[in-house]
Order: C-alpha cells, then sequence, then structure tokens
C-alpha cells in the first residue's frame, strides 16, 4: 500500500544534487529502479523516478544521509531529509507507539 | 549444541505487541534488554561526540570525508532517538549518566574508542554499521511494533553506513602501503567483527526466534557477514584472515 504524504504533493521530477551525494546508495536500495550509480563517480541520479511508486521517492529522500535527493513538487521543491528533521519531535517519532491499524508505515512518523 | 533456525518454530506473529500492552514478562525483559544493546551503543553519538565525531575528524584524510562522515554521524544522531524513545515507552530513560555509564555490550565499540586511524574507523563501521542493518533485517515483520516499523529505516541506512566504510577502506587500499596498513589492521578487526554476532549456542537467540524478535540465530548472521565482508574485501585486494584465529566467542 503506498504512503501518501499528508498535503499529497504531485511529483514532477527528481533530482540528486551532484555536490551533495555523498554515495551512501541508500536511494538505489530503497527504489531500485528509479536511480542509477554512475560507475566512474559513484553518484546516483534518478531517470528512473517515474516507475516507481511515490512513497518509495519520499523514502529515499528521507534517508538519504546528506540530504542530497530533491524532489520538485507541483507545491515546490522539497528536500525530505531536512523536511523531516526540521519536523523532528519525539511525540511524532516513527517507532513510538501507536495503534495495530496504523502500524505498517515506517517512514510515517514525522508527516 | 547450535541449532538451525528453520527448526524452531515462531510461536507470536507480526505486529502483536505495542509499548502499552499487558506482554510476558519474558518477553518484556527481550525488549528491553535488545534496546538496552541499540541505545548503549548509538546514544554515544549524540551523548560523547568528543568519542564518535572529533577523533574521526581528526583522522579524515580528505575534506569530502569531513562531509560524508559527519552525514553519518547525524543519521546515527536520529537512530539514537529510535531506541531512548522506544525505551522511554517502556519507563526506560536511557539518558541518564548512570545508563551511559554502563558497559558497552559488545566489545567493539571499545575498540573504536581506540582507533589509531582512519582504516580502524572504517573497519568500525565496516563491521558495527554492517550489523546494524542485519539486525535491522532481523525486525521486518518482528512481533513487536516499534522494532517493525523502524526496521526497514534501520536496516537500509546502516546498509548505507556499510557502504560509507566500504569507500573509506578503497580508498586507504589505492596505495600499495595503504593496502599493507590495511590488511595488518584487518587481522584486528576481523575477529572482532565475527564476534559481534554473540555465541553460536546461546539459548537466548532461540527464544528469541520463537518470539518473533529475530529470523536467523547468531551463526546465521555471522555466516552471511563473513560470505559478505570476505568477498567484499577480496575486491579491493585484501585477504580474509582465518576466522578461527582470535576470536573470542564460537
Amino acid at each position: 500500500m503506498a504512503a501518501r504524504e499528508p498535503d499529497d504533493p504531485k511529483i514532477v521530477d527528481v533530482v540528486v544534487e551532484p555536490d551533495l551525494c555523498m554515495r551512501f546508495q541508500n536511494c538505489v536500495r530503497i527504489a531500485t529502479r528509479a536511480f542509477r550509480i554512475n560507475k566512474d563517480t559513484g553518484k546516483s541520479s534518478a531517470p528512473g523516478w517515474r516507475d516507481v511508486d511515490p512513497a518509495l521517492l519520499w523514502q529515499a529522500g528521507r534517508s538519504c544521509p546528506s540530504g542530497a535527493i530533491r524532489l520538485v513538487t507541483d507545491q515546490g521543491y522539497v528536500t525530505p531529509r531536512w523536511q523531516e528533521t526540521d519536523a523532528w519531535s519525539m511525540d511524532k517519532h516513527p517507532a513510538a507507539s501507536r495503534p495495530h491499524d496504523q502500524s505498517r508505515d515506517p517512514y510515517k512518523g514525522m508527516a | 549444541m547450535a541449532l538451525a533456525a528453520d527448526t524452531i518454530q515462531r510461536e507470536i506473529p507480526p505486529y502483536t505487541y505495542e509499548p502499552g500492552d499487558d506482554m510476558p514478562a519474558d518477553y518484556r525483559q527481550a525488549i528491553i534488554h535488545i534496546l538496552t544493546i541499540e541505545s548503549r551503543i548509538e546514544s554515544e553519538y549524540p551523548m560523547m561526540p568528543e568519542k564518535t565525531l572529533v577523533p574521526a575528524m581528526a583522522m579524515a584524510p580528505r575534506p569530502e570525508d569531513w562531509v560524508r562522515y559527519a552525514s553519518y554521524w547525524a543519521q546515527e544522531v536520529q537512530h539514537a532517538t529510535y531506541w531512548i524513545k522506544m525505551l522511554a515507552e517502556l519507563g526506560i530513560d536511557a539518558t541518564t549518566k548512570e545508563f551511559m555509564g554502563r558497559p558497552k555490550p559488545i566489545y567493539i565499540f571499545d575498540m573504536r574508542d581506540e582507533a589509531d586511524s582512519w582504516a580502524e574507523w572504517a573497519y568500525f563501521s565496516y563491521c558495527a554499521d554492517r550489523q546494524g542493518a542485519y539486525m535491522g533485517w532481523e525486525w521486518l515483520d518482528s512481533s513487536y511494533g516499534p522494532f517493525a516499523r523502524i526496521a526497514e529505516r534501520s536496516w537500509r541506512e546502516e546498509e548505507g553506513h556499510a557502504q560509507m566504510a566500504h569507500e573509506m577502506l578503497s580508498y586507504i587500499c589505492s596505495t600499495p602501503d595503504g593496502k599493507a596498513f590495511a590488511q595488518q589492521k584487518l587481522e584486528k578487526w576481523y575477529p572482532a567483527g565475527l564476534d559481534m554476532f554473540g555465541k553460536s549456542d546461546s539459548t537466548r537467540q532461540y527464544d528469541y526466534i520463537r518470539w518473533g524478535l529475530r529470523r536467523r540465530t547468531n551463526e546465521d548472521m555471522r555466516q552471511a557477514f563473513k560470505a559478505e565482508v570476505d568477498a567484499l574485501l577480496k575486491s579491493i585486494g585484501l585477504e580474509p584472515p582465518d576466522p578461527l584465529a582470535n576470536r573470542r566467542f564460537l
């Protein structure tokens, strides 16, 4: 089941900032078909972003340690890593206690 | 005698318990034990930067390594909040001096505190962060809801940290002198990496599998780790040492 962002922005492009990409490669493990690694630089780009569930793009963005992934949406640019950090709160923590029927989305906590 | 994981019947289904639920005392104690290990280790990132950040910055060979390590460190700080929150929900304050004054539960973390080179910092993450990724994978569909929710992130993000370590080591091995130095240090870190998974005949591991808190035995995880690490080490020209040499736990 795809996760939906609360204000449901539509992704219109995905940009990996080359200067910020630190080659952790979380993106290719999380959204495998969306991202590719440049064999020479080790850095990623997102040529296949249209081919995956948008929820995976948000997950990849949140798990990028250096915040290199920017989602261009119909509501403006978002860097999911920093968006989540801005909202970081122990009260809304991803692993925090919650009802069982709301317990299956590991990336939903900060929304 | 060690048992195979597939001979042990799981008794508690995924997402069965939340922190406020009435749960068996032994199960609750197991949750606290796991979280205590995670929190004691990872809370050192925010609470002891003099151990976890400052030495690495001093040893990092290039400015880009500062940036990459700082990104890694920040994500580990975030991870620390997972465990602190999860323990708080069970009534335990993991931010006290008393809690953080306990001995570290896995000796490789003491080795990091004495690391004398960038190669040793690389080996620390090569082993410890990879083990963290393995534990995250264990918790997918955990019987304890908070573990199940955090599993995928922990798994994927710790894999990224292990990838960083491989890049650190690859850079060191890009010169003959660097490779010789890395091979020498590997003799010290390789057994500690294999020891991270504990004793093969520990009885606690079987309870954890039955209760849906783990999927593999200690030895299953150790062998998966060895196969993955050996292939990566060989890909950059390093020779894995004798897996039985200098081990503390078999």
